[in-house]
């Protein structure tokens, strides 16, 4: 249960960073939710590869929050318990398509690199 | 624009530390309680639900850091908590407060005082029109370079007819005039039951002419005032004295003060903001530099000898 502290040391420099995208893409695609959902449903759709500290996501949260891409109010949990429930808002949703798209530039070239590198010629 | 929100929410966020910090605890209470809870839910008992889901957690107190960090300025907080500090422990010893406060202020006193001398004696512009125009004379003197502030004065003394030569030798090319030190002198005015002090300087006959100052009322001091073969009576009041001691009334003009027992005729009234060439005495009144001996002025009262 508990992660490999060496696997999330090499895994944290390049996910930290895109922490703030997955948050928004889990908020576009399950609507309001509160930070352990958030944290829970990115272990769920990293498939428990990715296993950052649960903490780590709060700092991260105020950030978009207060970039007015989230928008937060306390609301209720599914056990009833006061909770700040998340949610993406108008502008998040335009800087989500930004954010995907320079994401996916990004990848596409540092992909073109290693495939080159493989390449024996 | 979000640049600027955010430097705004952030700002707001390190002003609200408290508050901010208080939603973070209950936000992070919930968290761990639903984690904890789905780990018991998962056939953990309460205790081993509760550390798993702080380990899962990492770090209460370095989250709290990170996100004070993310969300705030720490260095308003900071700045902040050691103000409420500082205060608390003066508040805690006020013998010492009492002590840091009156060395503070002497402090900031002396500084003030040496300010205001600087302000007036250097900085301040004379209150006359042109004044880059004007040139101070004063003289070498055998014990050393002149004192151009006039503080001591010694150098800055020319005997009358010195004066009078010197503006014989200038001729047309400009004019010349010479003022005295304030000197405060015993003054009655009318109506007056007690005697009061005066701030007078004597000037000679070309001295608001050279200047460039008329008269707000009434008429300055001319060469007719300071002629040597007949006394000439007359007082030139500033606009603050004329204010403060006669009301501002026009009914000044040709009143009679008496200054060190003589009795003057005020014939003008300075106007406002010029208070002589000595910034850091102002005038109350002007008289004419021979009347030195009438009124006892001791300090240049040789009118005679070179």
């Amino acid at each position: 249960m508990a992660p490999q502290n060496d696997k999330n040391d090499r895994n944290d420099t390049i996910l930290y960073g895109s922490l703030g995208l997955m948050i928004l893409k889990t908020l576009e695609a399950l609507g309001s939710l509160h930070g352990y959902r958030i944290a829970r449903r990115i272990e769920q759709i990293s498939g428990h590869q990715l296993e950052l500290n649960q903490g780590t996501l709060y700092p991260a949260l105020i950030k978009l929050e207060q970039s007015g891409w989230i928008a937060a109010k306390w609301g209720e949990s599914d056990s009833g318990r006061r909770v700040k429930v998340y949610a993406l808002t108008r502008a998040g949703r335009k800087q989500l398509s930004e954010q995907t798209a320079q994401w996916q530039r990004a990848t596409s070239i540092v992909d073109r690199f290693l495939k080159i590198s493989e390449d024996p010629a | 624009m979000r640049r600027l929100r955010v430097f705004g929410r952030r700002l707001i966020a390190s002003l609200q530390a408290d508050r901010m910090a208080g939603e973070l605890r209950d936000e992070i209470a919930s968290h761990l309680a639903e984690a904890t809870e789905e780990y018991v839910s998962g056939g953990l008992s309460p205790e081993a639900a509760r550390l798993a889901a702080l380990r899962r957690f990492g770090g209460v107190i370095r989250t709290a850091e990170l996100h004070r960090d993310a969300r705030s300025f720490a260095w308003v907080d900071d700045l902040r908590q050691d103000v409420r500090h500082t205060v608390r422990s003066l508040a805690n010893s006020p013998g010492f407060t009492l002590v840091a406060a009156v060395t503070l202020a002497l402090g900031i006193g002396a500084n003030t005082a040496i300010f205001t001398l600087l302000d007036a004696v250097v900085f301040k512009p004379l209150p006359v029109p042109n004044a880059h125009e004007l040139i101070t004379f004063f003289e070498n003197g055998p014990e050393g370079p002149a004192d151009p502030l006039g503080g001591g004065g010694r150098f800055l003394r020319f005997s009358y007819h010195r004066f009078e030569r010197l503006a014989r030798a200038l001729g047309p090319r400009g004019s010349m005039a010479a003022v005295t030190r304030s000197s405060r002198l015993i003054a009655r005015l009318p109506g007056d039951t007690q005697r009061r002090f005066v701030q007078a300087q004597f000037v000679s006959g070309g001295y608001f002419s050279t200047l460039g100052v008329e008269a707000a009322r009434g008429r300055i001091v001319t060469s007719e005032d300071t002629r040597l073969d007949r006394r000439s009576s007359v007082a030139v009041i500033g606009d603050g004295f004329w204010r403060r001691s006669f009301g501002g009334s026009d009914a000044a003009i040709g009143q009679t003060i008496v200054i060190n027992e003589v009795a003057l005729t005020v014939v003008g009234i300075a106007p406002p903001g010029f208070v002589g060439m000595w910034t850091d005495a102002e005038a109350d009144v002007w008289l004419p530099l021979t009347l030195q001996q009438p009124l006892h002025y001791a300090n240049n009262s040789n009118l005679r000898s070179d």
